[in-house]
């Protein structure tokens, strides 16, 4: 397994350093008969020939495993206990307009507000909390075991709770990770729901955050590839400027790239099994269970990393090492 | 703080002070050649150009600089955060503050009563580590601004958001304690308390305070009555939510110290009265004192690994060094 495989695009660096280093084995055979003469030719020749091979070769083994252990290579695991008690189960909904397109019945943030609804029936003894994101993210609802007022926010969550406009799912990721607990050791899960039409904030640069904050996030894809007309309470269709009106679309693009940055599960609410796979991922674990173990995976960066050092050293000795009294 | 993870590796730094001196000091070193820049008894040429050198010697330093960095990255630097973990939880309380007009009072100097009130209950607030702690507001209504959280920065958010008369005029008591009630029915807390802060007589609400007093007592949560102010005419100012005008007058301050009293009795609490800034400061220890709960904690070191920052930069500088040498000075080997 690769943490971050988009660095090893680095690897492409190899391509003008072995080019460098090609075209300074022919300039450095040329340099050195001009220097030495045709009398010391070959003699520097085979000298010359051995160590830039052992020079170049091992340089760019360096740069090679220099750039893999950035990458953060890990495989192997070992059991450590899970001391963690509890769930925290916080919600983030996509409230803007483009919720309201009724493609998925009754539309797309009453379909989601409803799976919420059943996730919280299905496990009742966590502590939920809301959020929402339009122009930018705002906490609805702080982390409690109040189930009455997380019922209530979820029946009322509609548009109007965020009053900037726009779509930044950035900040409303930004701003769910900090409400979670820190004073417990709980399970903590991030469960959003939107359909992937963003103006503003790119997911994937809040996807390392996610990643690093022991947080299981679960995306909802909530909405399909028909384009489809955004409702207004007055019954008409949300329209642009020139009276066009406008249509939204599921971008699963978008959120299949947050999801494997930020490594979690994406679903697909229009899906049947849905509501039960999100339901058993989440709340299927039996966390009454007296010892639990959690999985660690080994970081195998020092590996490459001491490889490509030993590279390093041989290129540098291969260069320093006096051979056949020649240079 | 910072922390190496695996600092054995670090004896590895030996090497840089050895491959300096066989690289640029020993004599003996190959991968160059000597030969004479002079002739006979003539003049030594002299390279001119010092920048060039100069360029060198960064070029060098940087590469053991990127030696160094990569050997600390090989060490496994990582951000340590030291955290307090509670291993169990405390009590669930419920904050129900009066937020009526008559709360403009300006008898708790430098601040009116309002103020003072969200002051000190955000001290309680802060001190009271693992409560989960919520807060109701109420005057003609009452209405849940958080539920009981551990999230502190969010309830007093909330708390700091609280105006006048955002609910409209009159002191429905009973109305307060009921919602306040109805969200610590579900707690798993060993127990729930209701601090309820009033200036006023219940005047408002489909709900008796002694009614709501009694289900909350049936509920086992615990009432803290704190009669908040002076008696008698005060002076009071507030910006009117409706209209956004300053109103100013004098107000006949006045509540039945019964009432309250019963409130607290038929719940297993008990009555305080603050007439100042200080007393109401007192109360809220004392209430802090009363209502303790067991804490257990461990503290734990998470660590965040940074040694891919080392490592790039080690790795940046290195091939400085190469650019440098074999792209700028053509350097032969």
């Amino acid at each position: 397994m690769i943490e971050r495989p988009e660095l090893l695009w680095l690897l492409l660096v190899l391509l003008p350093i072995s080019l460098i280093l090609w075209r300074r084995y022919f300039t450095g055979k040329r340099d050195l008969k001009s220097v030495g003469g045709d009398w010391l030719k070959i003699e520097f020749e085979n000298v010359y020939i051995v160590k830039w091979f052992f020079h170049a070769f091992f340089f760019i083994l360096f740069v090679f495993f220099a750039i893999f252990s950035l990458a953060g290579p890990k495989w192997g695991s070992r059991p450590i206990p899970d001391e963690r008690k509890g769930q925290e189960i916080l919600f983030l909904f996509d409230i803007s307009n483009s919720m309201l397109a009724e493609d998925i019945a009754p539309s797309r943030l009453r379909r989601s507000a409803a799976l919420a609804r059943s996730l919280v029936d299905s496990a009742p003894t966590a502590r939920y909390g809301v959020a929402g994101f339009k122009g930018h993210g705002s906490l609805l609802l702080p982390i409690t075991e109040d189930l009455t007022a997380v019922q209530n926010v979820l029946e009322s969550i509609g548009p109007d709770m965020i009053s900037s406009p726009g779509t930044n799912i950035e900040l409303g990721i930004r701003a769910s990770l900090d409400s979670f607990t820190t004073i417990f050791e709980t399970h903590k899960y991030l469960v959003i729901f939107t359909d992937g039409e963003y103006q503003t904030g790119d997911p994937v640069d809040a996807a390392p955050s996610v990643k690093d904050s022991q947080v299981d996030l679960h995306v909802v894809a909530i909405g399909t590839d028909e384009p489809t007309p955004i409702p207004l309470r007055s019954g008409e269709y949300m329209t642009d400027g020139s009276g066009n009106i406008l249509t939204s679309t599921l971008r699963l693009d978008f959120l299949e790239a947050f999801t494997v940055a930020a490594g979690g599960t994406l679903y697909l609410a229009a899906n049947p099994g849905t509501r039960n796979d999100l339901i058993s991922a989440i709340s299927g674990v039996d966390f009454d269970l007296r010892w639990r173990f959690a999985y660690q995976t080994f970081d195998r960066y020092p590996l490459f990393l001491l490889i490509g050092l030993l590279c390093l050293l041989i290129s540098v000795a291969a260069r320093l090492v006096r051979w056949r009294d020649a240079f | 703080m910072w922390t190496l993870e695996s600092p054995g590796f670090l004896f590895l730094l030996f090497v840089v002070p050895v491959g300096i001196y066989f690289r640029h000091l020993y004599k003996g070193r190959g991968g160059r050649f000597t030969f004479s820049v002079a002739v006979w008894r003539g003049e030594r040429i002299e390279s001119g150009q010092r920048l060039m050198k100069l360029l060198l010697i960064i070029a060098s330093v940087s590469f053991w600089i990127g030696l160094v960095f990569l050997i600390i990255a090989l060490s496994s630097p990582a951000l340590a955060i030291r955290e307090k973990v509670f291993l169990n939880r405390g009590i669930d309380v419920m904050i129900v503050l009066d937020e009526s007009p008559s709360m403009s009072a300006q008898d708790f100097q430098p601040e009116n009563r309002f103020e003072t009130a969200k002051r000190v209950i955000t001290e309680f607030v802060q001190n009271r580590e693992n409560d989960a702690i919520g807060l109701v507001s109420f005057s003609r209504e009452a209405a849940l601004r958080s539920p009981p959280t551990f999230d502190k920065d969010a309830l007093l958010k909330r708390l700091n958001g609280l105006s006048i008369m955002s609910l409209g005029d009159g002191t429905a008591i009973g109305m307060g304690i009921a919602v306040a009630a109805l969200h610590l029915q579900n707690s798993t807390a060993h127990h729930g308390v209701i601090v309820l802060l009033t200036d006023g007589e219940n005047n408002a609400g489909e709900i008796l305070p002694e009614s709501a007093a009694e289900i909350a007592a049936t509920l086992g949560i615990r009432i803290y009555v704190i009669g908040i102010g002076t008696q008698g005419e005060v002076p009071i100012e507030f910006v009117d939510p409706e209209t956004g005008k300053v109103r100013k007058g004098m107000f006949n301050s006045k509540f039945n110290e019964l009432l309250l009293e019963e409130i607290a009795k038929s719940a297993d609490g008990r009555y305080f009265s603050a007439k100042s800034p200080g007393a109401l400061n007192a109360v809220f220890r004392t209430i802090d004192s009363i209502e303790t709960a067991e804490k257990r904690s461990k503290t734990q070191i998470r660590t965040s690994s940074r040694y891919q920052l080392f490592a790039l930069v080690g790795l940046l500088c290195v091939l400085f060094e190469f650019l440098i040498r074999k792209g700028m000075f053509r350097e032969v080997l």
